[in-house]
């Protein structure tokens, strides 16, 4: 845990991340299974500001969430009370993921244990778009 | 030579302002009482607006705000009673240093606070005239535009100095227990560090019936003149939300530098409480104290403060008294501990921000919002 806390704070993707101002997650440069592990990383409880989790977790939607790495961990973050937050960020950028990719998240997070989780689950359930039929 | 065409004038007092007689002659009393005119104005041939500032014995400082409806406009320069240029955008310009955002067309409201600076002097009765252009999209003089402009006179302080709040609730976050307590204690937090520069906020709650996703208000934000005018403030207000500007996630933002003080779609400073709690959505003690010094940041660049320096290294804001600084580690170690630091400053903790220099503080105490 330390050890995480150490590398992922020192990394430029923190540098970056903690600023008060605008930054895009396009500012990370390239989309590598390092800039991957430093985001996860960042999601880290013990980072510091908060405000860093919450746009790791905005970065690797954005970048990542046909990962299969980064969807097992969305997976988990849906349904526990301790990343909630990460959750309604993730949540948050649902509408820009594959539509396979959201349902699946959209219906995990409508069994969390946090109340506004499920209550944004809700709402984004009515208006994600319909999965496509079946072709004979 | 510029002309331009009063057509509507309209005084009241905003606030209970005693030092206004039936003539319309202000006696000098020190009360932070603000007087309100508004005026429907026309640019000339080169997109000049000549808008007159009368001012009393009393004023200390005046805001100026112009609205078009048809283009850009922007703020130019004062001339003071005596015919003396007492700023002109132009020095400002290509500066490493910021004055105020009003000098940039980047909107259809431009918001003007003088003086700014303790170094800006002060204000003497007699007519002045604050310029401003009308400008296109592409910042190129926009003849002949109509604009209205609305111009608060606030007399010298007394003895306190208040700024009124108004915290408003998005997204049905009054209903959340954990959130609202959360704000509500960053809020006292807030009022002990304003209190500790000479500044009592007087805090005032409303829910309002908005998306909890805000959007940025210094480019605009189509329901925030609706939440201006339901928070009936003649102060600040600041939405608290899920984010704001979306994918950016920022802690705040501030809908100008100064903000505007009546109703137009930058008349907020928007927070989140999500980027403050963090992957768990639960806050803890630091959590709170940086919240509380985020509203305190982003309310402190609505009435007219920048970073003391940015974080590129090589802009400053125009305050005497701020540190200057040329690297990160340089401007950490000098200014990390002030109020408008760019970033908070974290280790295992974040470090304080809740200082500001005497200069900054007389920025806070020009401001026309500031009773």
């Amino acid at each position: 845990m330390l050890l995480s806390f150490a590398l992922a704070s020192a990394g430029p993707a923190y540098e970056l991340l903690r600023q008060r101002d605008p930054v895009t997650c396009g500012d990370l440069g390239e989309a590598t299974p390092a800039l991957r592990d430093e985001l996860i990383g960042l999601t880290d409880p013990e980072i510091r500001p908060a405000l860093v989790h919450i746009r790791a977790a905005n970065c690797l939607s954005e970048r990542f969430s046909a990962d299969p790495v980064v969807q097992g961990r969305f997976a988990g973050w849906m349904t526990s009370s301790e990343t909630a937050g990460l959750a309604l960020a993730v949540l948050h950028r649902a509408g820009d993921m594959a539509p396979e990719v959201a349902r699946d998240l959209v219906g995990r997070a409508a069994l969390s244990p946090n109340a506004r989780v499920r209550a944004t689950a809700m709402q984004l359930a009515l208006t994600l778009p319909e999965p496509a039929a079946p072709t004979p | 030579m510029r002309s331009s065409v009063p057509v509507l004038f309209l005084g009241w007092s905003l606030l209970a302002c005693t030092g206004t007689g039936s003539t319309g002659e202000d006696t000098a009393q020190c009360d932070g009482a603000s007087q309100v005119s508004t005026l429907a104005l026309t640019s000339d041939k080169n997109g000049s607006v000549d808008i007159p500032v009368s001012l009393g014995e009393s004023d200390a400082a005046f805001m100026i705000l112009t609205e078009s409806r048809t283009g850009l406009v922007s703020t130019d320069g004062v001339v003071d009673a005596e015919g003396n240029v007492v700023v002109d955008w132009s020095d400002w310009a290509d500066s490493k240093e910021s004055l105020t955002n009003a000098f940039f067309a980047t909107d259809e409201v431009s918001a003007f606070n003088w003086p700014i600076r303790e170094e800006d002097g002060t204000l003497s009765a007699g007519d002045w005239t604050v310029t401003a252009s009308t400008l296109d999209s592409g910042g190129y003089p926009k003849a002949r535009q109509d604009v209205d402009v609305t111009v608060i006179r606030r007399a010298c302080l007394g003895s306190t100095a208040t700024l009124p709040i108004t915290i408003a609730y998005a997204g049905g976050l009054e209903d959340d227990a954990e959130v609202s307590a959360a704000v509500e204690a960053a809020a006292e937090r807030w009022e002990e560090i304003y209190g500790a520069l000479g500044i009592n906020i007087q805090v005032s709650w409303i829910s309002v019936d908005i998306d909890g996703s805000l959007p940025e208000p210094l480019t605009g934000g189509g329901d925030y003149a609706a939440v201006y005018e339901a928070a009936g403030s003649t102060g600040v207000v600041v939405v608290v939300g899920d984010d704001v500007a979306g994918a950016s996630d920022l802690y705040g933002e501030a809908g100008g530098i100064p903000g505007p003080l009546l109703a137009s779609s930058h008349s907020v400073v928007a927070v989140s409480w999500l980027v403050h709690a963090g992957g768990n959505a639960r806050f803890d003690a630091d959590e709170i104290e940086v919240f509380a010094e985020t509203m305190a940041h982003e309310v402190g660049h609505y009435v007219g403060l920048y970073h003391p320096v940015e974080s590129g290294w090589s802009a400053w804001d125009a305050i005497g008294d701020t540190k200057r600084c040329t690297s990160g580690s340089a401007c950490e170690s000098a200014l990390g501990a002030n109020l408008m630091f760019p970033y908070p400053v974290c280790g295992q903790e974040c470090l304080a921000q809740t200082e500001l220099s005497e200069g900054q503080v007389a920025v806070l105490l020009n401001n026309a919002g500031v009773q």
